[in-house]
């Protein structure tokens, strides 16, 4: 009783809300009291909350490895504007004297996210191995497992590397773990007495519709008689950077009334703040994003989301569709699937894996390399540029190579034999990886394509059972989208001011429109 | 793919960034090829470039747009080759044809290159736009006692630096405020009325974002290549009458003071010039340095191509000298090839190259 008291108090002192969300006080109690604990909450319900409040509340410092990059940053920005300032990210695209400054004061920090490449430096390993690592946080550890969405092979070196800190708690999270994955990430993480929390991932308050669509030019005919008819926040989400471009453009052009603006990985850091901050903020209404947008985007109402393009498997949709109605409100998830976007997601399968023909040339040129009495210098941008291949192919494919024992430590080592072997290896996996990403892209569009209840064929390779709502469940069980009632937020009549004007307003004249007094 | 990076170009001559390419293709005379013009863009500290940049008259241009890849720079070349622009040949040494001589000589004053001023500001003005946005945001939120807003530069020395300064203005942020509009008010008006707009609309305020780069390529009709040209110019336009008259602009020249300083480009040609002040030989800085002499003979020409004072009679002989500058006159390039085998056989490529940096420096003077 007592414990529960404080475990409420505190929350209310750091973080200013008054109450736990489901599943968090069962996942902070677990650790709390030293045990390790696995974690399965839905998209939106507030998973990092589990290790912010213990890594404010443990003697030590609370260590995060996190697989993306733009999450992590996100989350720091969140916390220091939130006053929880000893809170750091290392990654890879750290400035290196940023990054030295702060290894000189690791201990510093009550919280440390982590990119999995960095964690695999011994200078950082040592490093952390010398102050007092409390929890051992892996988030997104369906990454851990080869048949979860996003097999990351630098996740199976954990279990040795938390071996070397003085034995912290551990606590593993994740949005989608299928029962598989799920004893994967015991398994790999060798620690089988993991208590596990797993809440059901269904949201009643999205409904569901997917909409047969010919062609792109019949998709952005319906956006626009949506969104000439409704204002609502929004995010549609694209397969490239360059159609979320294109059509974020597009959309524009033919919507002056709606603010739109588009969001994806290769902005730079200044301007993807800038976008996120100002559909936050409530400055725009619509944003055609790739996959880089919203994860660690708190914003509770958006009301739609939209899938331009198919994704690639279902653990990502029902990620991305988690991002509405974060506020309980009914919102909408919709997908225009045209049949032959099939072959797009199809396409990002062959980028992100090297083919038979590149693998080959790799291993030539790395030979030709060995015999110059060549290692391999450079970053892996560059050497990816070097064999031809994308930056994912690169990864996988080094991954590989150190794993075959061909590549140790920049050092090419070579073997005819284990070579031969190491190359039919390969090859095999690589076959093997595109078979299980061609069965999960099967799945989504069997969903696309599902004649009977979209709820129920979604949630049920996840759980048993899913609550289903009262009214409006799918596009399968008699939702329309001409029956759509969203808020409609009354839009704000745009005045063109001068440059002299809008810095005036900026800089001075803020002082009289609602200064607190 | 290919296809559609093509329509980027649609309104064809308006980008900024081909311009450049035509310019620095006019302005290099020797047999080069692409990659040097490339390296010059992104400002690459490396010796061949510094004084191929000071060789060729491309000062303003160096390091003015440090986040070009490679590949867009390619596709550029090929489209500029398309259009018969340029020539390249099989070893990618490329030539201006005399349609895109036509071509420059049609657009070259609307692009108003001459307000860059690179290698002056190429290292100045990030640190400065950079300061400056995070200063405005910081000010008008606290101003309005916020204190919970995320920060629009999360670079950490960035913040790090506001930070600092932010502590020296605060309890008067209505008045900085003020100053601030004033001092940027009668800045921006010298700039014509699109930029000041373009600046204006990238500021972050309370509750109030500012435009990212591709919202603003978008608003103002500017191709999205050109975008981060546009405020590269316009910062270093504010740069250069910010230091014309600091006594004008207090508050703005005071988030640059520290950052001033820098003629050389590289550390460690600095570091060789503290040692040759010194009096210590090529070859001793390069054993104290563990450095090979090649590397300090690199040192030696970026100095003297900063420092026109620089006494180079220690590296060459009068008549070394003389007889490099007759070459220069008889066989008239710039080609270090060429000269090399246009003089006698112990001068060495090293000293050519010093009497090209200073009769450079000598020609800016001039």
């Amino acid at each position: 009783m007592i414990e529960q008291y404080t475990l409420e108090k505190s929350l209310q002192q750091h973080f200013g809300y008054s109450e736990f969300r489901i599943g968090q006080k069962e996942i902070i109690e677990e650790v709390m009291k030293g045990n390790d604990v696995l974690g399965v909450l839905p998209t939106g319900s507030g998973k990092s909350l589990c290790y912010q409040l213990p890594a404010k509340l443990l003697t030590g410092t609370t260590i995060v490895v996190s697989p993306l990059i733009s999450l992590m940053i996100d989350q720091v920005n969140q916390l220091r504007a939130n006053q929880f300032k000893s809170v750091v990210a290392l990654n890879s695209f750290m400035d290196p004297n940023e990054r030295r400054q702060v290894y000189r004061k690791l201990y510093d920090y009550d919280l440390i996210y982590v990119s999995p490449e960095l964690l695999q430096q011994e200078e950082l390993i040592m490093l952390l191995e010398n102050i007092n690592v409390c929890l051992f946080v892996i988030d997104e550890a369906h990454c851990i497992s080869q048949w979860g969405h996003e097999f990351r092979p630098d996740y199976l070196k954990l279990s040795t590397i938390i071996r070397k800190f003085n034995n912290p708690a551990i606590m593993a999270l994740s949005a989608t773990a299928t029962k598989d994955v799920q004893n994967d990430i015991v398994h790999y993480l060798e620690r089988p007495n993991m208590v596990k929390h797993i809440f059901p991932i269904d949201r009643e308050n999205i409904i569901f519709s997917v909409k047969q669509i010919n062609d792109d030019q019949e998709k952005i005919k319906l956006l626009v008689k949506l969104f000439s008819r409704y204002t609502f926040p929004a995010l549609i989400y694209f397969s490239s950077r360059q159609s979320a471009e294109v059509t974020a453009n597009l959309l524009q052009g033919k919507l002056p009334d709606q603010r739109i603006a588009f969001y994806h990985g290769g902005m730079d850091q200044m301007d993807r703040i800038a976008v996120q901050q100002q559909f936050m903020n409530g400055q725009l209404d619509i944003i055609c994003c790739t996959s880089a947008f919203g994860m660690g985007i708190n914003k509770s109402n958006i009301r739609l989301i939209v899938h331009f393009h198919l994704p690639s498997q279902l653990e990502s949709y029902i990620q991305e569709v988690g991002r509405a109605g974060r506020d309980g409100n009914p919102s909408l998830a919709l997908l225009l699937y045209t049949e032959t976007d099939a072959f797009l997601p199809k396409g990002l399968i062959k980028k992100e894996l090297p083919s038979i023909n590149q693998l080959s040339f790799v291993f030539q040129q790395l030979k030709q390399l060995y015999e110059n009495g060549q290692a391999l210098n450079g970053n892996s941008l560059e050497l990816a540029e070097m064999f031809q291949l994308s930056e994912i192919q690169w990864r996988f494919l080094h991954n590989q190579l150190e794993k075959h024992g061909m590549i140790v430590k920049n050092q090419i080592v070579y073997h005819r034999e284990r070579w031969r072997q190491g190359f039919a290896a390969i090859r095999d996996y690589i076959e093997e990886r595109v078979l299980f990403k061609d069965r999960k892209l099967a799945e989504m569009i069997g969903w696309a394509e599902e004649e009977n209840c979209l709820r129920e064929y979604l949630y049920q390779h996840f759980q048993d059972s899913f609550k289903r709502p009262a009214d409006k469940c799918c596009s399968n069980c008699g939702f329309s989208l001409s029956i759509l009632e969203p808020a409609h937020v009354p839009h704000v009549k745009r005045i063109n001011l001068s440059w002299q004007e809008k810095l005036r307003n900026l800089l001075i004249a803020g002082d009289d429109n609602g200064k607190p007094t | 793919m290919k296809r559609d990076n093509i329509s980027i170009y649609k309104g064809d001559w308006k980008l900024l960034i081909e311009g450049l390419i035509l310019k620095c293709c006019e302005q290099i005379k020797a047999r080069r090829t692409t990659a040097a013009i490339f390296h010059i863009l992104t400002g690459k500290k490396s010796i061949q470039t510094v004084q191929d940049t000071h060789l060729y008259d491309l000062a303003l241009f160096y390091g003015i747009d440090k986040s070009l890849r490679k590949n867009t720079f390619h596709e550029l070349i090929r489209h500029l080759e398309q259009k018969a622009l340029i020539s390249v040949d099989e070893s990618s040494c490329f030539q201006l044809t005399s349609q895109g001589d036509r071509w420059l000589l049609e657009h070259e004053s609307r692009l108003a290159l001459n307000h860059f001023n690179g290698l002056s500001y190429h290292a100045l003005a990030p640190v400065f736009s950079e300061r400056l946005l995070l200063l405005v945001q910081i000010l008008t939120n606290s101003s309005m006692q916020n204190y919970s807003f995320i920060p629009i530069v999360d670079k950490k020395t960035v913040q790090v630096w506001v930070k600092s300064f932010y502590k020296t203005l605060k309890w008067n942020e209505t008045t900085y405020l003020h100053y601030l509009h004033d001092e940027l008010h009668t800045l921006l008006s010298m700039l014509p009325d699109k930029e000041a707009s373009i600046f204006v609309d990238r500021l972050t305020g309370y509750r109030s974002y500012g435009k990212s780069m591709q919202q603003l390529a978008y608003r103002y009709q500017i191709p999205s290549m050109d975008i981060k040209l546009v405020w590269t110019c316009i910062i270093h336009r504010m740069l250069s009458v910010i230091q014309s008259k600091p006594t004008d602009y207090q508050l703005l020249h005071a988030i640059i003071q520290d950052a001033e300083q820098r003629s050389f480009i590289t550390e460690s040609a600095k570091h060789t010039h503290h040692l040759l002040q010194r009096h210590y030989s090529v070859e001793t800085i390069a054993a104290m340095r563990k450095l090979k002499r090649n590397t300090i003979y690199d040192h030696i020409v970026e100095i003297a191509l900063v420092d026109s004072t620089f006494p180079v009679s220690s590296f060459v002989t009068d008549e070394q000298y003389n007889e490099i500058i007759e070459a220069i006159e008889r066989t008239k390039t710039y080609s270090l090839k060429q000269l090399k085998d246009a003089v006698a056989d112990e001068i060495s490529y090293f000293q050519i190259r010093l009497v090209l940096a200073t009769i450079k420096t000598k020609k800016v003077k001039s």
